[in-house]
């Protein structure tokens, strides 16, 4: 059975998310030494560009944070998944691992093969963060082998595609090896590209590329229908995935055996965070009483903003399990995917 | 004429399709398509072991998109320093994540793109060929296709590896984003125009692969 897993950046929260029903949460840090070694544009994380909004905290915050969750019976993740780690790192990044293992931290989310085998060797779960891009079961495959534990999938699979690469590894699974652990989006900050090869810097005081082109101007070229190209370049930038959702897909996930759902957003406030882990623990708690998605989609409860985030549809994370937003009492479930 | 058959991520439903297609076009123009390029782990692994079976007949290359090295024109300073790319970053015994990856399947050439102006590829091993793409450079794609949602219901649109009708080929978009730096959006993938000519140093020849991506935007 799957559990919210949810943002952590104000360390005063610890005990509000596990009453929302967190089982594991996960946070990164800042460290001046880091980019004094490497230099100004080396990212310790992905969230490293929007400074202390998204990493408020030192590596010493962070290791008390983690003996903190470890003594309440939690799990705490560290993100080590910026794109790209070179091997001049390795000395620094060993060292944060052997720190973080010392003092109670899960496991760290890492964003390529470089590191798996030093993380392993601390001791540390092994995550494989959707910056690794596990798009197919091969890629899938390819982490197993290098020690992941568990796969973040990407936000921009659908059902049908998870299912396959959650079956097609476990086809191909060692003898007695452990079962592999899969993560998945679930609430909060969309993307409209793929994160794991969206290569402009991630902050920098600039914002992200999304960002960046959702509100700069647009030139449209086009042979056929320039009108209908603006039309769907308008919705695009202007509504989709503006607050994303999973909630729908929930009862399919606990089918295959999900691990975590992902609350996203480092930098967003702890109202909001606690708020959509509150949902999925509600909503999981649904899901494991209904015996098809259908019941689950008709017993859910509709989202609380629902108007913002359901209307249109342009929100979900996975539209093929979306539930029908109606008038009355008796909403239609939607086509499955 | 050799041909380099270049491979994309390939998601989870159109894999079986794409495998069979790709080793059945090796198969028949064998001898005419002496290299695949990667782009991801899974097919490195797959392709490596072929290409070492084909007893040097057929070569890897790794794709563009296995460095994800950060390339960012917004910045005025970042693409002006002289960047050794993170495959090439040793660590303090000298070993670099190229050099771990050697040790699994031959690699035969690495593709960049012109992301800085000043490539520093002197610890590149000795028997890998560099290949630098241009004009244009990548920025970023994704899975989700803007065009191929061209007239759906709104409660249709923008779902990943949605069967389309080919906007692409009929649709572009420059965008001019916050910062004055234009992108340009060819198919699901963004890319810019470096204002800088990229130099590549401390290699002995280097591949240039021209993807004539202005041509097609025009």
């Amino acid at each position: 059975m799957g559990a919210p897993l949810v943002p952590l950046n104000d360390l005063t929260q610890i005990d509000r998310y596990i009453a929302a029903g967190a089982e594991e949460l996960y946070m990164g840090f800042y460290d001046p030494s880091w980019n004094a070694a490497f230099g100004p544009y080396a990212d310790l994380n992905r969230m490293s560009g929007f400074g202390t909004e998204a990493n408020a905290y030192t590596l010493e915050n962070v290791m008390w944070a983690a003996g903190a969750v470890a003594a309440r019976g939690r799990r705490l993740y560290v993100t080590f998944n910026t794109a790209a780690y070179g091997a001049d790192k390795s000395g620094c990044v060993v060292r944060y691992f052997s720190l973080l293992a010392s003092t109670g931290a899960a496991g760290v989310i890492l964003s390529g093969p470089e590191f798996m085998d030093a993380a392993k060797e601390c001791g540390l779960q092994v995550v494989a963060s959707t910056m690794c891009a596990v798009y197919n079961h091969q890629i899938a495959a390819f982490y197993r082998d290098c020690g992941a534990d568990r796969i973040i999938l990407p936000r921009d699979l659908s059902l049908a595609d998870i299912r396959a690469i959650v079956d097609g590894l476990a086809q191909t699974a060692p003898e007695g090896a452990a079962p592999m652990e899969y993560e998945v989006f679930c609430m909060r900050n969309g993307c409209v590209f793929s994160d794991s090869h969206c290569l402009g810097m991630h902050g920098m005081g600039r914002g992200a590329l999304c960002g960046e082109i959702r509100v700069g101007a647009r030139k449209l070229r086009s042979s056929q229908d320039v009108g209908a190209l603006r039309e769907n370049s308008d919705v695009w930038c202007r509504s989709f995935h503006t607050h994303a959702c999973g909630l729908c897909a929930l009862w399919d996930f606990e089918q295959m055996g999900i691990s975590a759902y992902k609350v996203v957003g480092r930098g967003d406030m702890s109202d909001a965070i606690a708020e959509d882990t509150q949902l999925i623990t509600d909503e999981l708690a649904i899901a494991r009483n209904c015996s098809t998605r259908e019941e689950y989609l008709r017993r859910m409860r509709p989202h609380p903003y629902a108007e913002q985030v359901c209307v249109r549809g342009l929100n979900c994370y996975y539209p093929e399990s979306r539930r029908v937003v109606g008038d009355g009492a008796e909403d239609a479930p939607s086509e499955g995917g | 004429m050799a041909l380099t058959l270049v491979l994309p991520i390939v998601p989870q439903g159109l894999l079986r399709q794409v495998e069979e297609r790709a080793a059945e076009l090796v198969e028949q123009a064998e001898g005419t398509i002496d290299e695949v390029t990667v782009n991801d782990y899974g097919a490195f692994m797959k392709w490596g072991s072929i290409a070492q079976e084909s007893g040097g007949k057929l070569h890897l290359n790794l794709g563009r998109l296995i460095g994800k090295d950060t390339r960012d024109p917004r910045d005025p300073d970042y693409p002006h320093i002289s960047y050794r790319p993170q495959l090439l970053q040793a660590d303090a015994w000298g070993g670099t994540h190229l050099d771990r990856l050697l040790q699994t399947q031959p690699i035969a050439g690495l593709e960049l793109d012109p992301t800085h102006a000043l490539l520093d590829l002197s610890s590149l091993p000795a028997g890998i060929e560099p290949a630098l793409y241009g004009p244009l450079c990548y920025q970023s794609t994704g899975q989700i296709c803007e065009f191929a949602s061209i007239g759906l219901l709104e409660e249709e649109k923008f779902r990943p590896n949605a069967p389309c009708k080919r906007q692409c080929l009929r649709n572009a978009i420059r965008y001019t984003g916050a910062s004055g730096v234009e992108y340009c959006k060819l198919g699901r993938t963004m890319w810019f125009d470096p204002d800088w000519r990229t130099q590549v140093v401390g290699v002995p020849s280097l591949r240039r692969v021209n993807a004539p991506l202005l041509e097609v935007l025009g």
